[in-house]
Order: C-alpha cells, then structure tokens, then sequence
C-alpha cells in the first residue's frame, strides 16, 4: 500500500489514535513537511502511524491537504478575506475543540498553509482588543473569579487542615492505646497483680 | 459570501509555541502589549523575542507625553499619548498616509509622567530592549521635572541611538538642562538640536564619536567647543568662530590634531571666494577646475555628483574638498 511517492496516484495508510487506518493521497502528503522529512524518500512499510490525533481530526487535516493540491504553490500568509468559499466553509464547520485539534495536528504535519489561515484567524479574534477583551477571548478567569477562586480554594485548604489536625488527634490517641510500650504494659499489669496479692495476704 | 464564524473565544495560552509564534507575527504592537498583561505566562510568551517583528522604540517628553513604537521600515507605528482627560482613556486614532499607518491611543493618568515613566519600562521590558532607538526631548516642557525624567532615563536605558533636542520658546534658557541631559543620557549616533544656547561657554559635552550632529541654532557655538566636537558628519547652522579660528581649525585638521573621523562639515560661508581670502590665505589649497566632477559625500548620508571646489590635504593624504552650494558650504572629506 506504501511506496516512495513520486506520483500524486500513490496512496498511503494513515493509523489514527484510534488504531483505524484509511488512505490519503501521497499528493495531499506530500503538503505535510514532517511527511516530507520522514517519508518521502523512504517510503513505509505499514500504515503512517500519527496517533497522537484521532480521526476525525486527521480527516480533517487531510480533507484540506485534498483540496489544495490543485492550488498553486503556497507562498506566504494569505488574508483571510481572501479565503474561498469552500474554505470558508470548511472553517465554518469546526467547532472550538475541532479547532484546536486541527491547529495541533496541522502544526505537528508542519502543513504552512492550514497553520498559517488558522493563526490568521485566532489573530481576528484579538485584533484591536484591550487587555480585559482579550481575557474574555482567551477564556481565562478574571480578577473578580480568581478572587472568588482563591477563597474557594482558601476555604477548601482550611478545611483540610482541619480534618487533618482531627485525623492527627486520633490517630495520636490510637497510638497511645494501640502503641503502648509493652514493658510499661507489663509493669502496670504487675503493679495491680503485685496490690492484688498484697490485699489477699493482707487478709 | 459569508465571513468565517467568529470564534467567541479560544484557549490561545495552550496552544503550541510555534502555533502563537504565528499569531503574534500578525499582531501589532498595542495588541502585543495588551496581550502580554493577560497574565503571567501570557508576559512570559509575550517576552520571548522572536515572536514578533523587531520593533524601533521612540520615547517623547513632550506635551502628551509620548511613546512611539515603530515597526519595520516604519510602515506601521504604534503611539502612546498620555493625558490627564479621562474621557480620552483608551480613545484610538488610525491615519493611513501614502501607506504609512499610524495608531495611536490614549491613556489617562492623574500622574501622567508617572505613567508614562511605568509605561516606558514595561514596554522596554517587553520588548527586550535595553537602549531606544530614539529619544525626544523639549526641553522647556516639564520643567520641574526635567532632572528626574533624565534621571530615569538614565537608570532604565542603556543608550539611544538618536536624540532630538527642542525648545517651545526660544527665549526660554534650557542650557543647565540641556548639559545634564548630554552629561546623562548615552547617546551613541546622532544628535539633532534645535536648542537655543544662551551662554557661549555651554558646559554641555556632546557625546564622543557620533556619527551625525546637527547643531541647527548654534551661534553660541565657539572655536573650543568646535575642537571638542567628535562625529563622522557636523552640521552648524551657525557660529561664533572668527575666520583666524577657522584659519586654525584647519591647520589642525591637516595636521591631525582635531576632528580625525569627520566627513562632512556644513557651515555657513557664503561663497568660495570669501573663504580662500579669510581663511585659507596661508593654507596651501588647490582650486579645482569646475569641469571636473567628482562624487562626493554630502548632507543625509548622500553623495552626490559635485563640479569644481576647493581642496586641501591632510598629512595622511587624505582630501577635502570645500563646496558652496545654495544654501550651504560643505567641507567633505574622500
């Protein structure tokens, strides 16, 4: 199924986190530098493995590398304003999570054109945005919830400690009857046994 | 055709670094800067220096105060205004001239010199740098204040490459804070001044192996400040110098016993003629004929297709060739 790929006909297997495998094109692969790199002039013996991506995401990937093999060469950011409508589309259809992963895995594939239109497009959601704007954008906490978080979580600590000095006075107690040294067992029990046996002579 | 659906948000922070290294080349500075005060590690991120393009620092003390952060060829520029008009904070303006855009915002302070000084350092910090490009004083503005801003300059830049010195009045005396400031400030390659010297005995020490020095009001200036003057191009807009002190300066420089890495001198002498009578009277010189044309250097950096001059030759071999021209009499050097 794996050859050196030297025309855009050769397939390849693809092994997905998942273990599944489908085919991609070696014309589509070959937009991948990291393919490039590792695969080109060797060829594989077996199923590419990039499992560290699912699936889907790879379909993904691939779905675009599919697309653009009839494009010309790339040759630097391209605007998103210039984007096709089927681009247009294929972004459209992600959602957050899709996103990322796409970003992720085309990242690691080292496919520029795919990288460089999804930073272009994170770079829109901070463009002209102050620092409170671009909180909200990248969706951390702000001031007020990390205060409320620290007290949360100031709570929580006290708590433990309580339960974990109580824990601590127990088990100290426990110690006390369980860890007895046995030599002072053994001298109490003398001592009453010894006042036991001076009370009957007594008598 | 519909635009992409814009993300509402998205976790930028946990993206790979060569992924926000992307993202931050299409940033600008403002962005970059509002970006780094997110958080922590989003000031870690924002410090890493080869995210983003080399940017050129500019700090202005002057009404607003002023810092200019420009990107490369200064096709875009950044400007911070300082105001103390609430209403104005955070307020934007965008010019685009002949491709060249400039934002700027405002950022209101009560303290405005305050703010600016805080300013100026988290964006040094940010940027990586520990000299500016180019500094920009009045120095007849913020007078109370004059010593510490410089004091502060002093203590948080290393260098400046450039420094523009102005006045607002002429009439207004800046000499005691214009020699502090030289006394200071290291600056490394050009000094512009439009200052007003009252004393002809300035204290003031110009900065030692410049590369450009413009003294555009320099009328005050002497035969012993002009000897102690050290860059490759001077520019007076005039002088107190006696023909017997240029006769002298000469003499020196043929020797080599003054302004060794001079290339161009701009002074004020009207025409070629006055000069060979009152200064080179009895300094051997050759009259070149003005059918010969030689490429010489001139104002800006520029050389330029010069017919005829005057020449002289230092003990070295080297020449120089006195050129007047309409509105200025060259002394270069080849």
């Amino acid at each position: 199924m794996t050859s050196p790929a030297s025309s855009s006909e050769v397939k390849y297997l693809i092994e997905s986190s998942e273990g599944n495998t489908f085919d991609v094109s070696g014309a589509a692969l070959r937009q991948s530098n990291t393919f490039n790199a590792m695969f080109l002039n060797i060829g594989a013996d077996g199923p590419i493995p990039f499992t560290d991506y699912n699936e889907a995401t790879l379909k993904k990937v691939f779905e675009y590398c599919e697309h653009s093999v009839n494009e010309e060469n790339y040759s630097g950011p391209k605007h998103q304003d210039d984007l096709s409508k089927w681009d247009l589309n294929f972004f459209n259809e992600m959602d957050q999570k899709m996103f990322i992963d796409v970003i992720n895995a085309s990242n690691f594939l080292d496919i520029e054109r795919l990288t460089s239109y999804c930073c272009e497009r994170i770079a829109r959601m901070l463009r002209g945005k102050n620092t409170q704007e671009m909180i909200k954008v990248i969706t951390l906490p702000t001031a007020e919830e990390l205060e409320a978080k620290q007290k949360v979580e100031e709570k929580k600590a006290a708590a433990a400690k309580k339960v974990a000095e109580k824990a601590a006075e127990t088990a100290e107690k426990t110690e006390t009857l369980e860890e007895l040294p046995v030599q002072q067992l053994v001298q109490t029990t003398r001592n009453k046994l010894t006042r036991k046996y001076l009370s009957f002579s007594n008598e | 055709m519909e635009p992409p659906r814009p993300l509402k948000s998205f976790p930028i922070l946990r993206l790979p670094f060569l992924v926000i290294k992307e993202v931050f080349k299409t940033m600008n500075p403002f962005e970059i800067i509002n970006f780094s005060m997110i958080s922590k590690r989003a000031k870690t991120i924002t410090k890493k220096k080869t995210f983003y393009l080399e940017y050129a620092i500019h700090f202005c003390v002057q009404k607003p105060l002023e810092i200019k952060i420009h990107g490369t060829n200064n096709l875009v520029s950044g400007h911070y205004l300082m105001t103390s008009d609430k209403q104005k904070d955070g307020k934007t303006l965008e010019d685009e001239r002949d491709g060249f855009i400039t934002r700027k915002v405002f950022k209101y302070s009560m303290d405005s010199i305050d703010e600016w000084k805080q300013l100026c350092k988290y964006v040094l910090e940010i940027f990586n740098k520990q000299t500016i490009d180019v500094l920009t004083v009045f120095m007849d503005v913020f007078v109370d204040q004059k010593i510490s801003i410089i004091d502060f300059l002093k203590t948080n830049v290393k260098s400046v490459n450039e420094c523009n010195l102005f006045q607002l009045g002429e009439n207004n005396n800046v000499d005691e804070h214009a020699k502090y400031l030289l006394e200071n400030i290291k600056i490394t390659n050009k000094v512009i001044s439009w200052l007003h010297i009252k004393n002809g005995d300035f204290a003031g020490k110009f900065p030692k192996n410049l590369k450009e020095l413009y003294l555009l009001h320099s009328e005050w200036m002497g035969y012993e400040k002009l000897l102690e003057i050290d860059s490759v191009q001077v520019i007076l807009g005039g002088n107190g110098i006696s023909n017997m002190g240029w006769n002298s300066f000469i003499k020196k420089w043929i020797a080599m016993e003054t302004h060794l890495n001079l290339e161009l001198l701009d002074i004020d002498f009207k025409s070629l003629e006055q000069f060979r009578a009152l200064v080179l009277y009895d300094i051997p010189h050759e009259v070149v004929d003005g059918s010969v044309k030689r490429v010489l250097k001139t104002t800006d950096n520029e050389t330029e297709e010069i017919s005829g001059g005057v020449d002289i030759r230092r003990i070295d071999g080297k020449t120089a060739t006195f050129v007047a021209r309409d509105f200025e009499f060259l002394m270069s050097v080849h």
